[in-house]
């Protein structure tokens, strides 16, 4: 089991493979620590494709609360 | 020259009455036309109308026979009495369930609850816990006209108890009926694949691997093939389609997890197994199911999938994520028996009887533990994940109060209640409990002390009651009393 922050400079849904997480941040625009089960994931992001990559396969493992992966999607400008 | 037309006749009659019993057969399954991964027997169809959003509750009923099947029926009558304020009312805990895992006879209860909901309650005991089963398969099995069917290769002695359930106790409904009754609990009944020796379960999920749709599946069938105990009825043959497509699409999970280099073994495992059934090069036209109890026999192995990981389409998890839900309660209605044997008294070695009994149920009980114990410590690591993150948070907040925790972690109620008969304090009554026969017989004394015994742990379980107070804090156990007479008479002395 892993944890993982969604980092996205907006509220964003967050999906891994076809399965909504809910957003990747709280309504105080704080980051949500997610739960994961361990190994690759497919991540994405809900809303509008103003983001890349589109999706990304990470591998979650050896993560803790404290120190949660980070999976870091940029805004296209 | 009578006698020979006389005789003649009567063979015809035979011949004729044979090819027609024979033909009588039918398919388990039939082909899936297109994979839609919104449709079919899954969680997701089911209605939450009447169910709590808030509180997720997984039942776990074992095998064991008529046993294990009147034990989780006194586990579904607690769950009713287990009444709670809320601000509209009161409300049951039973109808709070979402899913029930099963396996062998305890899929009869939970077929049974999912298909007739209250009903259960005052029907069950006839229709099934009171029935002599075996006898009557017995009988079925040995009527002269069985004996040309069950000489034909698509029909055997676990086709004739799937008619008999399907006639005596689930009134001819299938999955689609129960989709169309669009109310949880979702049910898992739980086979097991003689080739993978994993489970194999009766949901649209695993059918979809098959190209096959569920929802022509009687539930007798599901019910047959979760308690098709080896020896006494033959393995559930159904179709596998998957050759001839159906537009089945993987879902991302399974893509990601059938990579051996990059995931846990148990999760590439678990995908390899599931991906056999798709795989064209294993060419796996045929599936033989047995009895659920020789790859789980708790019922807890699916469950956890969905509790631990996002390999499930309905992941608790991502529940949790989303936050759909609160609270998780895990309830295991295990009606495992523990032989009291003097082995260790004599210096003969056991015999060969005694040898078989420990080799048919001593692994799975260890497993069946494991199991248990499993979910046990990943409600525990998570607990203790979420108390590192708060304590560090307050520690933070108290030396550094500018800095900040790299995320939020939401907090989730978590419980796991184990019943089974080690808990009796008792410890007559337990020997008692766990020296009951694994029959589809029991008398209707032994089938309603069952039912008190499981109200009493279920009442007593420390768990339990503390899901009840999280629930509503002026909430008090019900006292569940033993009937005296009733103990007196199925356990003497």
């Amino acid at each position: 089991m892993g944890y993982v922050i969604v980092e996205f400079p907006e509220r964003r849904e967050v999906f891994i493979g076809d399965d909504s997480q809910g957003y990747n941040r709280n309504e105080n625009d704080e980051y949500r620590i997610l739960i994961v089960g361990d190994g690759p994931h497919t991540f994405r992001l809900g809303g509008v494709l103003n983001y890349a990559p589109s999706s990304q396969t990470v591998v979650v493992a050896n993560t803790t609360t404290i120190n949660p992966l980070r999976v870091i999607f940029k805004k296209n400008v | 020259m009578f006698e020979m037309r006389t005789v003649s006749q009567s063979l015809g009659v035979v011949s004729v009455l044979a090819i027609l019993l024979t033909a009588c057969a039918y398919p388990v399954n039939t082909q899936l036309k297109k994979y839609d991964a919104t449709t079919g027997y899954r969680l997701q169809n089911l209605s939450s109308d009447e169910n709590s959003d808030d509180i997720f509750v997984i039942l776990a009923f074992s095998g064991g026979g008529t046993r294990a099947a009147a034990f989780s029926f006194g586990v579904l009558e607690g769950l009713r009495d287990a009444t709670y304020h809320v601000p509209s009312g009161t409300r049951r805990l039973l109808d709070d369930i979402d899913v029930i895992s099963s396996v062998s006879g305890g899929s009869f209860t939970a077929a049974y609850y999912a298909l007739f909901r209250d009903g259960i309650f005052t029907d069950f005991p006839s229709a099934f816990l009171h029935r002599n089963v075996q006898g009557d398969l017995i009988r079925l099995a040995l009527w002269p006209p069985n004996w040309f069917r069950l000489a034909s290769s698509d029909f055997d002695r676990v086709n004739l108890a799937a008619e008999y359930y399907d006639e005596k106790i689930f009134n001819g409904k299938t999955f689609g009926d129960l989709l169309r009754e669009h109310q949880k609990p979702f049910i898992i009944l739980n086979a097991t694949d003689m080739t993978l020796g994993r489970r194999f379960e009766f949901t649209q999920d695993q059918f979809d691997l098959l190209c096959s749709d569920l929802s022509s599946v009687k539930v007798a069938t599901s019910v047959a093939a979760s308690s098709a105990f080896p020896g006494l009825l033959s393995p559930l043959t159904i179709r596998n389609f998957a050759a001839e497509g159906c537009d089945f699409k993987a879902p991302q999970w399974l893509k990601d997890a059938l990579d051996r280099d990059k995931n846990p073994p148990r999760r590439y495992v678990h995908a390899r197994d599931l991906w056999s059934y798709q795989d064209p090069d294993e060419r796996r036209d045929y599936i033989h199911l047995l009895d659920g109890g020789l790859g789980d026999n708790i019922g807890l192995r699916g469950p956890y999938v969905a509790l631990s990981s996002q390999d499930s389409n309905w992941s608790v998890l991502s529940k949790i994520n989303r936050r759909q839900v609160h609270r998780v309660v895990v309830i295991t209605a295990n009606a495992k028996t523990k032989s009291h044997h003097e082995w260790d008294h004599e210096k003969a070695a056991p015999g060969l009887l005694d040898v078989l009994s420990f080799v048919a149920s001593g692994p799975m009980d260890n497993y069946s533990f494991d199991t248990v114990e499993l979910v046990r410590d990943f409600f525990t690591q998570l607990n203790q994940d979420a108390k590192g993150w708060a304590d560090c948070k307050n520690l933070l907040q108290a030396q550094c109060p500018a800095a900040a925790m790299p995320g939020v972690l939401e907090p989730v109620d978590l419980h796991a209640a184990e019943l089974s008969f080690d808990a009796i304090e008792d410890e007559n009554l337990r020997r008692c409990m766990e020296d009951l026969p694994t029959s589809f017989y029991l008398p209707v004394a032994t089938v309603t002390l069952l039912r008190q015994v499981a109200r009493l742990l279920l009442m007593n379980s420390k768990e339990f009651r503390q899901v009840m107070v999280a629930l509503d804090p002026a909430w008090q156990p019900q006292e569940v009393q033993i009937d005296p007479a009733l103990r007196a008479k199925v356990c003497p002395g």
